[in-house]
Protein backbone atom coordinates (compact mmCIF):
# COMPACT_ATOMS: atom_id res chain seq x y z
CA UNK A 1 0.00 0.00 0.00
CA UNK A 2 1.49 3.47 -1.08
CA UNK A 3 0.28 6.29 1.43
CA UNK A 4 0.29 9.59 1.14
CA UNK A 5 2.53 11.86 3.37
CA UNK A 6 0.75 13.87 6.47
CA UNK A 7 3.57 14.71 8.69
CA UNK A 8 2.56 17.99 8.67
CA UNK A 9 -0.86 17.53 10.05
CA UNK A 10 0.46 15.03 12.25
CA UNK A 11 2.86 17.38 13.92
CA UNK A 12 -0.27 20.33 14.46
CA UNK A 13 -2.48 17.68 15.76
CA UNK A 14 -0.01 16.84 18.29
CA UNK A 15 0.94 20.70 19.02
CA UNK A 16 -3.22 21.26 19.53
CA UNK A 17 -3.38 18.31 21.83
CA UNK A 18 0.18 19.38 24.09
CA UNK A 19 -1.15 23.44 23.67
CA UNK A 20 -4.57 22.45 25.31
CA UNK A 21 -3.08 20.25 28.01
CA UNK A 22 -0.67 23.29 28.74
CA UNK A 23 -3.71 25.31 28.95
CA UNK A 24 -5.70 23.28 31.26
CA UNK A 25 -2.70 22.59 33.67
CA UNK A 26 -2.25 26.51 33.57
CA UNK A 27 -6.19 27.15 34.70
CA UNK A 28 -7.77 23.86 36.04
CA UNK A 29 -4.87 21.14 36.36
CA UNK A 30 -6.75 18.76 37.92
CA UNK A 31 -9.42 18.37 34.74
CA UNK A 32 -5.92 17.29 32.88
CA UNK A 33 -6.74 13.28 32.90
CA UNK A 34 -10.65 14.63 31.51
CA UNK A 35 -8.25 15.85 27.77
CA UNK A 36 -6.28 13.11 28.73
CA UNK A 37 -8.66 10.48 28.15
CA UNK A 38 -10.89 12.56 25.60
CA UNK A 39 -7.56 12.45 23.22
CA UNK A 40 -7.54 8.71 24.21
CA UNK A 41 -11.19 7.75 23.37
CA UNK A 42 -10.93 9.86 19.74
CA UNK A 43 -7.78 7.87 19.20
CA UNK A 44 -9.18 4.56 19.83
CA UNK A 45 -12.73 5.47 18.09
CA UNK A 46 -10.72 6.07 15.10
CA UNK A 47 -8.22 3.29 15.25
CA UNK A 48 -10.87 0.75 15.64
CA UNK A 49 -13.54 1.99 13.49
CA UNK A 50 -16.32 1.50 16.01
CA UNK A 51 -19.93 1.80 14.33
CA UNK A 52 -23.24 1.01 15.63
CA UNK A 53 -24.31 1.83 12.28
CA UNK A 54 -22.39 -1.01 10.88
CA UNK A 55 -22.99 -3.09 13.93
CA UNK A 56 -26.74 -2.92 12.93
CA UNK A 57 -26.50 -3.50 9.18
CA UNK A 58 -23.84 -5.17 8.48
CA UNK A 59 -24.87 -8.25 10.02
CA UNK A 60 -28.04 -7.95 7.77
CA UNK A 61 -26.50 -7.09 4.19
CA UNK A 62 -23.26 -9.29 4.27
CA UNK A 63 -23.63 -11.49 6.91
CA UNK A 64 -20.87 -9.94 9.11
CA UNK A 65 -20.91 -9.67 13.30
CA UNK A 66 -17.22 -8.30 13.31
CA UNK A 67 -18.97 -4.44 14.39
CA UNK A 68 -21.57 -6.50 16.42
CA UNK A 69 -19.35 -8.57 18.81
CA UNK A 70 -17.36 -5.38 19.17
CA UNK A 71 -20.24 -3.21 20.17
CA UNK A 72 -21.69 -6.11 22.52
CA UNK A 73 -18.16 -6.37 24.11
CA UNK A 74 -18.24 -2.49 24.84
CA UNK A 75 -21.37 -2.49 26.26
CA UNK A 76 -20.57 -5.90 28.37
CA UNK A 77 -17.79 -3.53 29.62
CA UNK A 78 -19.75 -0.44 29.91
CA UNK A 79 -22.06 -2.32 32.29
CA UNK A 80 -19.22 -3.74 34.74
CA UNK A 81 -18.00 -0.17 34.63
CA UNK A 82 -21.13 1.47 35.06
CA UNK A 83 -21.80 -0.78 38.11
CA UNK A 84 -18.68 -0.59 39.77
CA UNK A 85 -19.26 3.33 39.58
CA UNK A 86 -22.76 3.23 41.11
CA UNK A 87 -21.90 0.55 44.02
CA UNK A 88 -18.96 3.05 44.78
CA UNK A 89 -21.44 5.76 44.86
CA UNK A 90 -24.48 4.29 46.70
CA UNK A 91 -21.49 2.54 49.38
CA UNK A 92 -20.55 5.98 49.93
CA UNK A 93 -23.96 7.62 50.32
CA UNK A 94 -23.88 9.46 47.40
CA UNK A 95 -26.88 10.11 44.73
CA UNK A 96 -27.07 7.39 42.16
CA UNK A 97 -24.60 8.07 38.61
CA UNK A 98 -26.40 7.85 35.21
CA UNK A 99 -30.15 8.13 34.38
CA UNK A 100 -32.55 5.58 34.32
CA UNK A 101 -35.98 6.52 32.32
CA UNK A 102 -38.57 5.39 31.63
CA UNK A 103 -39.79 4.18 28.08
CA UNK A 104 -42.53 3.64 26.43
CA UNK A 105 -44.27 3.11 22.24
CA UNK A 106 -42.22 6.57 21.82
CA UNK A 107 -38.77 4.51 22.64
CA UNK A 108 -39.49 2.56 19.84
CA UNK A 109 -40.67 5.22 17.59
CA UNK A 110 -37.83 6.90 18.23
CA UNK A 111 -35.63 4.03 18.16
CA UNK A 112 -36.89 3.41 14.42
CA UNK A 113 -36.37 7.54 13.80
CA UNK A 114 -32.67 7.45 14.77
CA UNK A 115 -32.04 4.10 13.04
CA UNK A 116 -33.75 5.38 9.81
CA UNK A 117 -31.30 8.29 10.03
CA UNK A 118 -28.36 6.37 11.19
CA UNK A 119 -28.49 4.30 7.56
CA UNK A 120 -28.97 6.61 5.61
CA UNK A 121 -26.55 9.48 6.78
CA UNK A 122 -24.01 6.29 6.80
CA UNK A 123 -23.10 6.44 10.43
CA UNK A 124 -24.21 6.81 14.02
CA UNK A 125 -22.90 9.57 16.34
CA UNK A 126 -19.79 8.47 16.65
CA UNK A 127 -19.41 7.20 12.91
CA UNK A 128 -19.97 11.10 12.35
CA UNK A 129 -17.50 12.41 14.73
CA UNK A 130 -15.31 10.08 13.65
CA UNK A 131 -15.99 11.40 10.26
CA UNK A 132 -14.98 14.96 11.12
CA UNK A 133 -12.24 14.30 12.64
CA UNK A 134 -10.88 12.84 9.68
CA UNK A 135 -11.92 15.63 7.51
CA UNK A 136 -14.90 14.64 5.72
CA UNK A 137 -17.62 17.59 5.17
CA UNK A 138 -20.22 15.29 4.30
CA UNK A 139 -20.31 14.67 7.74
CA UNK A 140 -20.44 18.08 9.46
CA UNK A 141 -24.20 18.14 7.47
CA UNK A 142 -24.70 14.72 9.05
CA UNK A 143 -23.71 16.60 12.43
CA UNK A 144 -26.10 19.55 11.46
CA UNK A 145 -28.62 16.97 10.99
CA UNK A 146 -27.99 14.90 14.23
CA UNK A 147 -28.59 18.57 15.94
CA UNK A 148 -31.40 19.43 14.20
CA UNK A 149 -33.29 16.32 14.62
CA UNK A 150 -32.44 16.13 18.70
CA UNK A 151 -33.94 19.82 18.90
CA UNK A 152 -37.23 18.88 17.40
CA UNK A 153 -37.05 15.47 19.22
CA UNK A 154 -36.23 17.32 22.63
CA UNK A 155 -39.04 19.84 22.01
CA UNK A 156 -41.96 17.51 20.58
CA UNK A 157 -41.05 14.88 23.20
CA UNK A 158 -43.93 15.67 25.56
CA UNK A 159 -46.83 15.15 22.94
CA UNK A 160 -45.59 11.30 22.04
CA UNK A 161 -45.54 10.66 25.57
CA UNK A 162 -48.58 12.03 26.08
CA UNK A 163 -50.31 9.72 23.06
CA UNK A 164 -48.49 6.42 23.19
CA UNK A 165 -48.68 4.03 25.88
CA UNK A 166 -45.12 4.14 28.23
CA UNK A 167 -44.01 2.24 31.62
CA UNK A 168 -41.87 3.35 34.60
CA UNK A 169 -38.55 3.37 34.85
CA UNK A 170 -36.79 -0.02 35.78
CA UNK A 171 -33.66 -0.04 37.96
CA UNK A 172 -32.70 -4.05 37.92
CA UNK A 173 -30.49 -3.57 40.94
CA UNK A 174 -33.27 -2.26 43.11
CA UNK A 175 -35.43 -5.13 42.06
CA UNK A 176 -32.82 -8.23 41.88
CA UNK A 177 -30.14 -6.82 43.64
CA UNK A 178 -26.46 -5.50 41.90
CA UNK A 179 -25.14 -9.13 41.53
CA UNK A 180 -28.47 -10.57 39.82
CA UNK A 181 -28.65 -7.63 37.75
CA UNK A 182 -25.22 -7.76 36.56
CA UNK A 183 -25.12 -11.64 36.37
CA UNK A 184 -28.80 -10.63 33.99
CA UNK A 185 -26.94 -8.14 31.63
CA UNK A 186 -23.87 -9.98 30.99
CA UNK A 187 -25.69 -13.20 30.63
CA UNK A 188 -28.26 -11.60 28.11
CA UNK A 189 -25.02 -9.87 25.98
CA UNK A 190 -23.31 -13.46 26.13
CA UNK A 191 -26.13 -14.79 24.66
CA UNK A 192 -26.06 -12.59 22.01
CA UNK A 193 -22.32 -12.56 21.39
CA UNK A 194 -22.74 -16.52 20.87
CA UNK A 195 -25.74 -16.11 18.79
CA UNK A 196 -23.97 -13.94 16.05
CA UNK A 197 -21.00 -17.06 16.13
CA UNK A 198 -22.93 -19.48 15.35
CA UNK A 199 -25.19 -17.63 12.90
CA UNK A 200 -21.52 -16.54 11.32
CA UNK A 201 -20.61 -20.59 11.36
CA UNK A 202 -24.17 -21.61 9.81
CA UNK A 203 -24.05 -18.73 6.82
CA UNK A 204 -20.39 -20.16 5.77
CA UNK A 205 -21.48 -23.71 5.66
CA UNK A 206 -20.23 -24.65 9.12
CA UNK A 207 -16.45 -22.42 8.56
CA UNK A 208 -15.89 -20.07 11.52
CA UNK A 209 -14.65 -16.75 10.07
CA UNK B 1 -10.66 -7.17 -17.87
CA UNK B 2 -10.71 -4.02 -15.65
CA UNK B 3 -13.59 -2.53 -14.51
CA UNK B 4 -13.67 0.93 -12.95
CA UNK B 5 -16.01 2.23 -10.69
CA UNK B 6 -15.86 5.77 -8.99
CA UNK B 7 -17.08 5.88 -5.11
CA UNK B 8 -16.16 9.56 -4.23
CA UNK B 9 -19.07 11.29 -2.20
CA UNK B 10 -20.20 7.38 -1.40
CA UNK B 11 -20.30 6.07 2.82
CA UNK B 12 -20.57 2.69 4.27
CA UNK B 13 -22.94 0.42 3.12
CA UNK B 14 -22.90 1.20 -0.60
CA UNK B 15 -19.35 1.14 -1.51
CA UNK B 16 -18.82 -2.56 -0.01
CA UNK B 17 -22.46 -3.41 -1.82
CA UNK B 18 -21.75 -2.12 -5.66
CA UNK B 19 -18.50 -3.50 -5.23
CA UNK B 20 -19.43 -6.83 -4.25
CA UNK B 21 -22.17 -6.38 -6.73
CA UNK B 22 -19.32 -5.77 -9.60
CA UNK B 23 -17.60 -8.53 -8.75
CA UNK B 24 -19.84 -10.93 -9.07
CA UNK B 25 -19.87 -10.07 -12.98
CA UNK B 26 -16.32 -10.62 -13.31
CA UNK B 27 -14.94 -13.57 -14.13
CA UNK B 28 -11.57 -14.96 -12.51
CA UNK B 29 -8.57 -12.83 -13.18
CA UNK B 30 -10.24 -9.74 -13.65
CA UNK B 31 -9.56 -6.44 -11.71
CA UNK B 32 -12.34 -4.14 -10.39
CA UNK B 33 -10.73 -0.64 -9.97
CA UNK B 34 -12.33 1.45 -7.27
CA UNK B 35 -11.83 4.76 -6.47
CA UNK B 36 -12.61 6.33 -2.67
CA UNK B 37 -12.50 8.97 -0.16
CA UNK B 38 -14.09 7.11 2.41
CA UNK B 39 -11.19 5.29 4.87
CA UNK B 40 -13.47 2.97 6.03
CA UNK B 41 -14.60 1.56 2.70
CA UNK B 42 -10.89 0.50 2.37
CA UNK B 43 -10.86 -1.34 5.67
CA UNK B 44 -13.90 -2.94 4.92
CA UNK B 45 -12.83 -4.14 0.96
CA UNK B 46 -9.42 -4.82 2.44
CA UNK B 47 -10.98 -7.19 5.02
CA UNK B 48 -13.66 -8.65 2.73
CA UNK B 49 -11.10 -9.80 0.11
CA UNK B 50 -9.39 -11.46 2.65
CA UNK B 51 -12.44 -13.11 3.58
CA UNK B 52 -12.53 -13.97 -0.09
CA UNK B 53 -9.71 -14.47 -1.11
CA UNK B 54 -9.28 -11.95 -3.67
CA UNK B 55 -6.26 -10.31 -4.68
CA UNK B 56 -6.01 -6.54 -3.52
CA UNK B 57 -3.95 -3.81 -4.02
CA UNK B 58 -3.91 -0.53 -2.33
CA UNK B 59 -2.65 3.17 -3.41
CA UNK B 60 -3.27 6.54 -2.00
CA UNK B 61 -3.48 9.19 -5.14
CA UNK B 62 -3.78 12.08 -2.94
CA UNK B 63 -5.19 13.03 0.49
CA UNK B 64 -7.80 10.86 1.33
CA UNK B 65 -8.49 9.28 -1.76
CA UNK B 66 -7.15 6.11 -2.33
CA UNK B 67 -7.33 4.05 -5.70
CA UNK B 68 -7.87 0.17 -4.38
CA UNK B 69 -7.52 -2.83 -7.35
CA UNK B 70 -9.14 -5.95 -6.41
CA UNK B 71 -8.05 -9.06 -8.64
CA UNK B 72 -10.90 -11.99 -8.29
CA UNK B 73 -9.83 -15.41 -7.73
Amino acid sequence: MRRSSQLALTLVTVFFIVFIAVEICARRHNHLWVWLIAVGMGFTLYRSGLCFSSACTDPVLFADFGMSRAVLLLLALSVVGITLVQIYAVARGQTLPGYIHPFGAYTVVGGFLFGLGMVLAGGCVVRTLQGIGEGSMLFWLVLMGLGLGSLVGAYHLAWWIGRLPSAGPVFLPAIIGWPGSTALSLGALAALFWWTLRWRKRSRGGVEG
Amino acid sequence: MIREIDLIGEVCPIPIIRARQALQGLATGDALRLRTDYNRTVRNLLDFCEDEGHDFEIDETGDGIWLITITKR
